[in-house]
């Protein structure tokens, strides 16, 4: 049973980077958090003061309602799978797995029972006897977990255990991973660079950038309700579309400028009528999903835009358009069917404007 | 394979067998002659036949045991040595580590020396230190020509580099799963840096078993005369005779050669895995 809070933490090392400001977060009892975040955003880093292989510069990290800030790594009882699984090169997998067992001093018939529990339970028991270098990624990758799960820690870490395994066994094993941390429940924190296996495997999901905690939050939540711009481009694959635009008051109610047309901003949208008209003649961003938009004929189309690149993906296609008025500035609409298009033909699109997300111009979303 | 491509590797192989004969005459010259009877040695000298042995005679060497105490100096030489490797590693290896893992205070500086220390040879610091072993008293013992040279600054390097190339994650996880320091280093670091061990130990072995002007300045008895010093005196020691001093040179290196053979796989693969350049 173990709850694990983030209180004000910061982290500053001796080079002066701030890898980690203010971070607060809390990880209830048997829950599987993701971190996720570019790299450098200070995910690692949160991951490595919980386990003590870095000290605090200030702020608390508790686990339940200790303060384990000055606890030795082993006192805290975490486990953690290093990327590169770290097993030790020179011992059995059966010795890798007995190793935090026999620094518990534990009785040799606890420590075989433990062994055999988890070999069975990642079906290592095939393997006991090799060594590292004569398994294939996927099975490091299983002892590393197995190191991880025989000691019964109360918090269990794993920065990108999957980053170095190949696409295909990347998602087998995180239905693995997902599927075992059930089983045992134990509190866990999971970092990755990549949104989808955070989307996939997170109870909730925690986005961070440039060391600083932008969201937490279940998927699906993070998905329909970004707070920020941040968390709307970096969210989804291919994330939303944020452009710089601005609001207007006319006849018809608000309008909302997009690459060089106004559009009406409906009733029913997304976001709060009246809120939105206190941001008039302000300048706002705003996010459309490369769902929200759709080919239309040339007399029913709001807005044409110039396309720069196609990727096909089999079941769906990415068109990359330019938008005029914003340099360098594109967007991204996802198709099913296509009709025949150019690279550099005008394309006359349909906008679902009432799937359109407001940001003001410091990024925050509104609603 | 094109004419002039022939000429050039032709040329090239041309000038490495010539300074390969160079290199090996003068120790093909010493085994030949270690086993002629002494007459013939001197005599063929000046022509070819100095490389041709003729009928084996092993007199020479059971000279060399009659003459000297030969027994004596090997066991001092070897005792020497191996005291200063096996002291060498364990001090080295754990200065080494250190400096590449631990944090603390003073370590950039005292590295900084360590460095420096590098380009001191023994000469330079032989009197100075001639003073301070004698106000210890140790002259004229083991100890003397041992302690000197346990913590060496090249060792220290070496293991240093070695170090910083282990995966971090190593010993994190080594952390975590309950090793304090010196545990995480005996059991996860020394199993996986056997290179680096057998290069420093064979390093040290090589520098060791030829040093000469310490043992001359602080022994002048027999009971701890190595044998570089042991060939000199035994040089001056009437009659002169060659094929004995011959003798003497091959049972001198035989051992360098054995502890070569033995650790040969895992010195190339640390001079490798050290950057080390042969």
């Amino acid at each position: 049973m173990a709850k694990v809070t983030y209180k004000q933490v910061s982290k500053r090392f001796e080079d002066g980077t701030e890898a980690l400001v203010d971070f607060d977060l809390q990880v209830d009892d048997g829950e599987l958090m993701v971190l996720v975040g570019p790299s450098g955003c200070g995910k690692s880093t949160a991951l490595r003061l919980l386990a003590g292989l870095e000290s605090v510069s200030t702020g608390e990290l508790l686990i339940n309602d200790t303060v384990i800030n000055e606890l030795t790594p082993q006192q805290r009882n975490i486990a953690m799978v290093f990327q590169n699984y770290a097993l030790y090169p020179h011992m059995s997998v059966r010795r890798n797995l007995a190793f935090p067992l026999r620094m518990m001093k534990l009785p040799a018939d606890e420590v075989t029972r433990r062994i055999s529990w988890a070999a069975e339970l990642l079906q290592l028991t095939d393997l006991l006897e090799r060594m590292p270098k004569q398994l294939s990624g996927g099975q490091r990758q299983r002892v590393a977990m197995g190191r991880a799960i025989v000691r019964e820690p109360q918090v269990f870490l794993m920065d990108e255990p999957l980053s170095n395994l190949d696409a295909e066994l990347r998602v087998r094993i995180r239905t693995e991973i997902a599927a075992l941390q059930r089983r045992l429940s134990i509190t866990t924190l999971y970092v990755t660079h990549d949104q989808v296996e955070a989307m996939t495997l997170g109870d909730r999901v925690a986005v961070m950038n440039a060391g600083r905690l932008q969201q937490v939050a279940a998927p699906q939540v993070l998905y329909e309700h970004p707070d920020n711009t941040f968390v709307a481009g970096f969210i989804g694959s291919p994330g939303m579309n944020v452009l710089a635009s601005r609001l207007q008051r006319r006849e018809s109610g608000l309008a909302v400028e997009f690459a060089g047309q106004w559009l009406d901003v409906p009733l029913d949208g997304r976001v709060s009528y009246a809120r939105l008209a206190t941001y008039v003649d302000q300048p706002v961003f705003i996010g459309l999903r490369p769902e929200a938009l759709e080919f239309a004929s040339a007399t029913e189309a709001q807005v044409e835009l110039t396309l720069t690149a196609v990727e096909a993906l089999g079941h769906e296609e990415l068109l990359y358009f330019d938008v005029p008025q914003i340099t360098g500035s594109h967007m991204i609409v996802r198709v099913q069917d296509t009709p025949t298009v150019t690279i550099g033909d005008m394309i006359p699109l349909w906008v679902h404007a009432r799937e359109l997300y407001f940001f003001d111009n410091q990024g925050a979303a509104i609603y | 394979m094109t004419w002039h491509r022939l000429l050039t590797v032709g040329m090239s192989y041309a000038a490495l067998l010539l300074l390969a004969v160079l290199f090996v005459s003068p120790i093909l010259l010493m085994v030949v002659g270690s086993l002629k009877p002494e007459a013939r040695v001197l005599v063929e000298a000046g022509s070819l036949k100095a490389f041709l042995p003729g009928e084996w005679d092993l007199r020479n060497y059971r000279d060399v045991f009659a003459r000297v105490a030969f027994g004596r100096y090997l066991f001092n030489s070897l005792f020497i040595t191996g005291m200063v490797v096996l002291a060498g590693v364990v001090v080295n290896s754990l200065a080494g580590y250190a400096f590449a893992r631990l944090a603390w205070r003073g370590r950039k500086l005292l590295f900084a020396l360590v460095l420096a220390i590098l380009i001191l040879p023994l000469e330079a610091i032989a009197v100075p230190l001639f003073y301070q072993v004698t106000l210890f008293g140790w002259r004229d013992t083991y100890l003397v020509q041992i302690v000197p040279f346990v913590a060496n600054a090249f060792s220290i390097y070496l293991f240093y580099t070695f170090f910083l190339g282990l995966p971090r994650e190593l010993e994190e996880a080594a952390r975590l799963d309950g090793a304090g320091m010196l545990r995480t280093f005996l059991i996860i670091i020394v199993p996986n840096s056997k290179p680096v061990f057998a290069t420093v130990a064979i390093l040290n072995f090589l520098m060791q078993w030829g040093v000469f002007l310490w043992p001359l300045m602080v022994t002048s008895g027999e009971a701890v005369r190595p044998l570089p010093l042991a060939i000199a005196t035994f040089y001056t020691l009437p009659p002169l005779q060659w094929g004995d001093i011959f003798a003497f040179g091959v049972m001198m290196v035989l051992p360098i050669l054995l502890v070569f053979l033995f650790f040969q796989r895992w010195f190339i693969r640390g001079v490798v895995a050290t950057g080390l350049k042969g």
